[in-house]
């Protein structure tokens, strides 16, 4: 079966690319105009591993296939991945398409349509207008890349002249970031259910729009996104509790949350250092609706890069402020009758809404008033470039959260790679990184052979 | 007596202005011998390490200029590590240059500083000075005499920074250049370091006149001479002015 896939593939590559397999870039001169096509791609072999709740939490091999074609008024990418191995203990042979476009050009306009990854905002790790591009947050490897997620899109872009653009982009299809809530212990006798993915429908399209500027003084940026949040909540779908055994199975459905959001964002660069900035306000809709869906929130980035003692230093606050606050209060068992089976199930029915709810609020940081964190991201290069090391790290100072992530790569030589990385989160109980910091704490390896 | 002297000090001065002008003068044509409104190239940077072992990139770069700035762009095509890596510069006649990257695997743009002239350019042993124009104003030029390089009658012109912090940004301290007297081509510098100890020598050679009358460097290499470090920088293509209009010298194009 794994023969005739793999056939399959290389025929269908052969087909699109003829020459696939006698070279990396060649001409195609039966072609009306000219088209340039390059191939190129890695094999690797990576790990993730040394977890508290898996000794390897990941194990694959993986080829990249990355085509790229570009003639007179446009050009086409494909990056396909196919990968085996296991992950969280169970096997797995995925074959994604982590890009596939085609783009048409004129003197102003700039069309693509297909499957594209578009990345917003000028800070670094955390971007509030970053609206478009989902995320699996449990593709754990020292690549952030191989989180990114695509989307289909249809992308417009129109030059009003060469320092500023218009970008529009309409997504018919939504993608929700991946969160694995199944593996994270938040209680005992807590399901969830399918993901409540919106019908392919004109209402639950997404739309988006940024107006861009790159002049030598400053780059900036004002943006606008109308439709459902790659970020998603979970929903009390049902609480079963039985009071006379005291049995209670609670059932949450993963569901999206439609938003409206306006950010900006820039970068001054100035003689000592570079300033960035960005800020998005999120105001989703129908928030009465559930717990899955956030306050409206102002998130804000604020950082400075500077390279000091050769080594290139970036340092951020991170904030939230939400303006409509009101925190939640735990149901207080004095004020029900527990001899009364009726009051004893609503207590127990406020409670797991409690519980659920404050859940929902550390997944959209909305814990507090007010949040502040501060990252710094340290990197240098070693050995002409040969080795590169860098250290991420963040501080959360109301949730007391913190996370660390050193990585160091080393090139051998220009096609082979080897990288040595690891996370650690830590937090108080009962907090975001304490409930996944058993899955997500752990060291990678990632060997690499470019073609 | 007094007046020899006053006479003899005013003559003395006349004629260390005279070589100072002349200096600066050497460097200008030399600079404009090389100067281009805009080009398409494809060179190849090779790194030996002291061991001979070596490391290739394959660089596509345009250039144009567009009023008084001078608009670069850079694409790495090999190795596949690097592919798509992009940089693009913008060059001004009396303020230090803009650059951004494009890195492939975060799909973004970013600013960059331009003032780490000392770094190393790409792993190679040319800094990131020697990539870019230098700004005339900041350095002191003066004619040290002639002498004949590789059968050439050369001016040799020393090259200071006019203050210790350009100095230190660049990387050196003192700088010697043998300048071709018969086209002001240059062909060798020397590059020494804070300490006055010999840290570079850069050598450029396959000079080619080009229709405009001006020539183009097909070769370059840069020798460290503490490390035995080398990295040669090979123009395989090169084609005088640039097709490319504006809007392919802007951080958005890196995009499309």
């Amino acid at each position: 079966m794994k023969k005739r896939m793999f056939f399959w593939i290389a025929l269908f590559l052969k087909m699109q690319f003829p020459g696939f397999c006698q070279s990396t870039e060649f001409i195609d001169t039966n072609a009306l105009t000219e088209t340039k096509i390059k191939l190129n791609g890695y094999v690797r072999g990576a790990s993730y591993f040394g977890g508290e709740i898996y000794e390897f939490t990941n194990i694959f091999s993986e080829v990249r296939f990355n085509a790229e074609a570009r003639f007179d008024q446009g050009n086409l990418k494909a990056d396909v991945r196919m990968r085996t191995g296991s992950e969280f203990e169970e096997r797995f042979n995925d074959f994604e398409i982590k890009e596939l476009y085609g783009s048409f050009q004129n003197e102003r306009a700039h069309l693509s349509i297909g499957n594209q990854i578009i990345e917003w905002g000028r800070t670094d790790g955390y971007n509030p207008t970053n609206y478009l591009s989902p995320k699996n947050y449990f593709f754990l490897t020292d690549d952030m890349d191989d989180q990114l997620l695509s989307n289909f899109m249809v992308r417009l872009k129109y030059s009003i002249n060469p320092a500023i653009d218009l970008d529009f982009i309409l997504s018919p299809v939504y993608r929700p970031s991946q969160y694995r809530f199944d593996l994270i212990q938040i209680g005992q006798n807590i399901q969830f259910a399918e993901f409540a993915q919106p019908s392919l429908q004109f209402k639950n399209m997404g739309f988006a729009c940024r107006l861009n500027a790159d002049y030598p003084i400053a780059g900036f940026s004002i943006s606008y996104f109308n439709g459902y949040s790659t970020f998603h909540g979970f929903n009390n779908k049902e609480t079963l509790f039985e009071p006379a055994n005291g049995s209670l199975s609670i059932l949450n459905e993963p569901k999206p949350f439609r938003k409206q959001a306006i950010g900006i964002d820039f970068a001054i660069p100035t003689s000592f250092m570079i300033i960035r900035g960005e800020t998005a306000y999120n105001l989703p809709t129908d928030k009465e609706k559930g717990m899955y869906i956030p306050n409206e929130d102002i998130y804000y980035v604020m950082g400075v890069e500077k390279e000091i003692m050769g080594f290139r230093w970036i340092l951020q606050y991170i904030g939230r402020f939400i303006p409509h606050f009101e925190s939640l209060s735990a149901p207080n068992a004095l004020h029900y009758d527990m001899n009364n089976p009726i009051e004893q199930i609503k207590f127990v029915l406020d409670m797991t809404d409690y519980e659920m709810s404050a859940f929902n609020r550390k997944l959209f940081g909305q814990q507090y008033e007010f949040g502040h964190a501060v990252s710094l991201f340290i990197s240098k290069s070693f050995a002409f470039d040969l080795v590169k090391a860098e250290l991420a790290g963040m501080y959360d100072f109301q949730t007391e959260e913190w996370m660390l992530r050193p990585k160091v790569s080393w090139q051998i030589n220009d096609r082979i790679r080897i990288g040595i990385g690891g996370c650690y989160l830590n937090g108080p109980e009962k907090s975001l990184f304490n409930y996944s910091s058993g899955i997500m704490n752990g060291l990678s390896v990632d060997f690499r052979v470019y073609f | 007596m007094k007046l020899k002297m006053f006479f003899g000090l005013l003559i003395m001065m006349h004629f260390i202005s005279l070589y100072s002008q002349n200096a600066q003068s050497i460097i200008q044509k030399s600079m404009d011998a090389i100067s281009f409104e805009g080009f398409e190239m494809t060179s190849t940077l090779y790194i030996y390490d002291q061991k001979g072992n070596s490391r290739q990139r394959t660089i596509q770069t345009s250039s144009k200029q567009f009023g008084d700035v001078t608009k670069m762009v850079s694409r790495f095509l090999a190795p596949p590590e690097v592919n798509g890596t992009s940089i693009l510069i913008h060059d001004y006649e009396n303020k230090t240059s803009d650059m951004w990257i494009y890195l492939p695997s975060t799909r973004k743009v970013r600013r960059i500083a331009s003032n780490d002239k000392k770094g190393s350019f790409m792993g190679t042993e040319f800094s990131n000075g020697n990539m870019s124009k230098p700004e005339l104003q900041d350095y002191i030029f003066k004619l040290s005499g002639t002498e004949i390089y590789e059968g050439k009658e050369c001016f040799k012109l020393e090259i200071s920074g006019k203050s210790p912090e350009i100095a230190k940004m660049d990387g050196f301290s003192m700088q010697y250049s043998w300048i071709d007297k018969s086209n002001f081509l240059n062909l060798k510098t020397v590059y020494y370091d804070q300490k006055g100890k010999l840290l570079k020598t850069q050598k450029f050679s396959q000079y080619k006149k080009q229709p405009n009358g001006k020539y183009f460097c097909f070769s370059m290499e840069m020798k460290n001479e503490v490390n035995g470090r080398r990295s040669v920088i090979e123009t395989k293509s090169f084609t005088l002015g640039s097709g490319k209009k504006e809007k392919c010298f802007i951080p958005a194009s890196f995009m499309e």
